[in-house]
């Protein structure tokens, strides 16, 4: 139980298309996340770092099926086998019967409908801005209680009692039922729209930047009350945000993202003591450190993230990145595992290994 | 305070209220900040704690309601003292974007979106260093003299004599007139080669790779980064004296700034400005600055060297911030309580129903602001504040 993986998504493509001319045809994509291959095992947080617009709230959305995913398979609590049977059967007979029907049955992103709706239920996310994700004009009960009545699970007095049920878990009570979002500090908003997400009893959890809207105080009461609620919901987390010292604090493990690639996975402590990818290793060199003596007077990861629309070939860091090698920009590297589940994507570091 | 002479700014108990329907806010309560030469000081607190209006105070751009009732602020330059509070709105101008300029926070905000780069820049120049840039233009000029024919020559001369006359009064009716007639303007793309030149040159100086395209861009095509370097090209364009920087990277990605601090201090090398950097993050302290001062609801409570704040925190509040900074294996540690409001702030010390330390003197007697150690000031009863 421990070590079993919940969630598959192989090789995920999301590619939003930019419309122009008379006729509005597609003229380029944006390649918002490219064949990002990632487990998550049960009851893990995952957390996932980046710069601004590389495409981590992306990835999250589109593997709770918010956005449609443009290529590749998600597979939401299916057993191992299936998922290597199915991966097989795609590059050996992909036009098979038998083909359609196992992706028709366990693929996450071929589910429409009454199909879907159900597993929405289990799929939840809770955004970073509480004060646009929560309608101004709704009640805090009818917020909260939304879910139960979109999924016809409950209404009138035991749909009232389930909502007071969950906003005493996440530390609001029954007084605030009447209440507008309006009325509430950042903090409390935010637990309002955790309540919401949670009101299911889902199973995965996506949580978008949650604390990037909070002053430093209430992130700290707020992570407290994610670990707390994990271990009474029994939830898994994909915890996206751009904090790394919040991710360190909070995560299991850890993949870092680069232009709609991740480029590293590893367990948290073996990430930060350990890192091997170069830009991974920029980036955790960036964070200023509140140490005067520790001053780095080395210079930082020079020029810009480049467009998405246009990514270099090869490795795309292979511009930025001081170690380039003649190959990274030509072939695309693999995300390699290098020992005890650590993943890179770089040739530097699996040449010398 | 020790010898003043080694000081560029010297702010000496500022007081600042805000008149609002609520009440009176005390927004500062007797600020006292000092700035020596080509140091970057550190301005930490939390969220509304006066951090920005101090600032805003340095180039008596208090919005109202808000009003200055008391002290003092001194700029030196070369050997005269001014008193900023003390003029007339005129020479602040001056003042303002030439001896000291400063960045925001938007960098996106703060830039004209319908003028280029380069436009932008060019006025910052214009309105500070015309002369210079006229006389540089007659130098131009005169060069040109030299190999030009019969023709030619009479309409430099012309230029020139515009360019003078311009150099005495830029708005004179003879330079005005002329700017409209055909050819004879045609001084005025000679100054503008030159704003160009100096424009790209400054951009150049921001690490902005292709300065000439850049010039040229308007503000929404730059990226937040580039956008900031543009507006601290714009801010450095008058080599200032004093460069106010009022949380420059608090909405850029960790990558980008570290790329903009590390300007900063390259950038403080070759100008050698002093530069007074507001910031809530301890950690671009650590990393920035020459030394740092603490404030707490409206008042300096602490002002050392960075590296004896950080190793040897004397105010209970700077304690207590140091150990709030989110360290992984560490549990988060934050202050009881909140800011109180500065309507009605808590008598004596302001920190005291916070404070874990607090004596009975503390919430009637406000301490004083004195010199503990070499250049370590602090504002607390527990080190002696109250005689």
């Amino acid at each position: 139980m421990e070590n079993e993986v919940l969630f598959h998504v192989v090789k995920l493509k999301k590619y939003y298309p930019i419309l122009g001319g008379l006729l509005k045809r597609k003229v380029a994509e944006v390649k918002a996340v490219d064949s990002v291959t990632l487990t998550i095992k049960r009851g893990e947080c995952f957390g996932l770092v980046g710069e601004s617009g590389c495409g981590k709230t992306t990835l999250g959305k589109t593997m709770i099926m918010l956005l449609k995913p443009t290529d590749g398979h998600l597979f939401y609590d299916v057993p191992q086998e299936i998922v290597e049977e199915i991966i097989a059967l795609e590059t050996k007979d992909p036009k098979s019967t038998k083909l359609k029907q196992l992706k028709k049955q366990y693929c996450l992103e071929e589910a429409s409908g009454r199909k879907l709706m159900k597993m929405r239920q289990k799929l939840q996310i809770v955004y970073q801005d509480p004060t646009t994700s929560l309608n101004p004009r709704m009640l805090v009960k009818d917020i909260v209680g939304e879910p139960l009545k979109v999924h016809g699970i409950a209404q009138g007095s035991e749909r009232r009692r389930r909502v007071i049920e969950v906003l005493e878990k996440v530390g609001l009570t029954e007084r605030h039922l009447y209440r507008y979002p309006h009325e509430f500090s950042g903090g409390q908003r935010q637990r309002i729209a955790i309540a919401r997400a949670l009101i299911l009893r889902p199973e995965f959890v996506v949580l978008d930047e949650p604390t990037s809207s909070v002053d430093v105080s209430v992130r700290a009461q707020l992570l407290d009350l994610f670990q707390e609620l994990r271990k009474d919901f029994n939830l898994t987390y994909l915890f996206v945000s751009h904090d790394l010292s919040v991710v360190e604090c909070i995560s299991d493990r850890v993949g870092v993202m680069y232009l709609g690639k991740i480029v590293e996975v590893a367990e948290t402590q073996e990430l930060f003591k350990n890192t091997l990818h170069p830009y991974a290793n920029a980036l955790f060199a960036s964070v200023p450190v509140p140490d005067p003596t520790k001053r780095k007077m080395r210079a930082p990861l020079r020029g810009e993230v480049p467009s998405p629309v246009n990514p270099p070939a090869g490795c795309r860091f292979h511009p930025r990145c001081q170690y380039a090698i003649d190959i990274c920009s030509r072939e695309e590297p693999p995300l390699v595992d290098v020992g005890n589940g650590h993943l890179v994507a770089c040739h530097v570091v699996t040449c010398k290994k | 305070m020790s010898s003043f002479d080694e000081y560029i700014l010297s702010i000496q108990g500022l007081i600042l209220r805000f008149y609002t329907y609520e009440g009176i806010v005390e927004a500062l309560d007797g600020v006292n900040l000092n700035i020596k030469p080509a140091e970057i000081l550190g301005l930490v607190g939390e969220t509304g704690c006066g951090k920005s209006v101090t600032s805003l105070s340095i180039l008596n751009l208090v919005p109202p309601p808000g009003r200055i009732e008391g002290g003092e602020i001194t700029l030196r330059e070369g050997e005269k003292t001014i008193n900023i509070l003390e003029q007339h709105e005129d020479f602040l101008r001056k003042i303002r974007g030439n001896l000291i300029s400063m960045i925001f926070q938007e960098p996106r905000a703060y830039l004209n979106p319908v003028f280029t780069v380069e436009e932008q820049l060019g006025e910052v120049l214009v309105q500070h260093r015309l002369g210079e840039l006229l006389n540089s233009t007659i130098q131009k000029i005169d060069m040109e003299l030299e190999k030009a024919d019969k023709l030619k020559r009479h309409l430099l001369m012309l230029h020139k004599k515009l360019c003078l006359k311009m150099l005495k009064n830029p708005r004179s009716l003879s330079v005005r007139v002329a700017s409209k007639i055909p050819l004879v303007n045609g001084f005025k793309s000679k100054l503008r080669m030159e704003i160009r030149k100096k424009v790209v040159e400054l951009l150049k100086d921001m690490e902005i790779p292709d300065p000439q395209r850049v010039a040229r861009m308007y503000p929404h095509e730059l990226s937040g980064g580039m956008a900031q370097r543009v507006v601290i090209a714009m801010a450095l364009a008058c080599n200032p004296k004093l460069l106010i920087a009022d949380e420059p990277t608090t909405n850029l990605d960790v990558t980008v700034q570290a790329q903009i601090l590390h300007l900063i201090r390259v950038l403080r090398e070759k100008y050698k400005s002093s530069i007074l950097y507001i910031t809530h993050d301890l950690g671009v302290v650590a990393e920035l600055c020459d030394r740092v001062a603490v404030m707490y609801a409206g008042n300096v409570v602490e002002l050392a060297d960075v590296y004896e704040i950080f190793k040897n925190p004397l105010h209970p509040y700077t304690r207590a911030l140091l150990e709030s900074i989110p360290r992984p294996g560490k549990e988060f540690k934050s202050i009881p309580g909140t800011v109180p409001s500065l309507i009605n702030p808590p008598s004596g010390c302001r920190f005291h129903d916070r404070c874990q330390f607090a004596m009975e003197i503390c919430n009637k007697v406000k301490p004083k602001f004195i010199e503990v150690g070499k250049d370590h000031y602090v504002a607390c009863h527990l080190f002696g504040g109250g005689k």
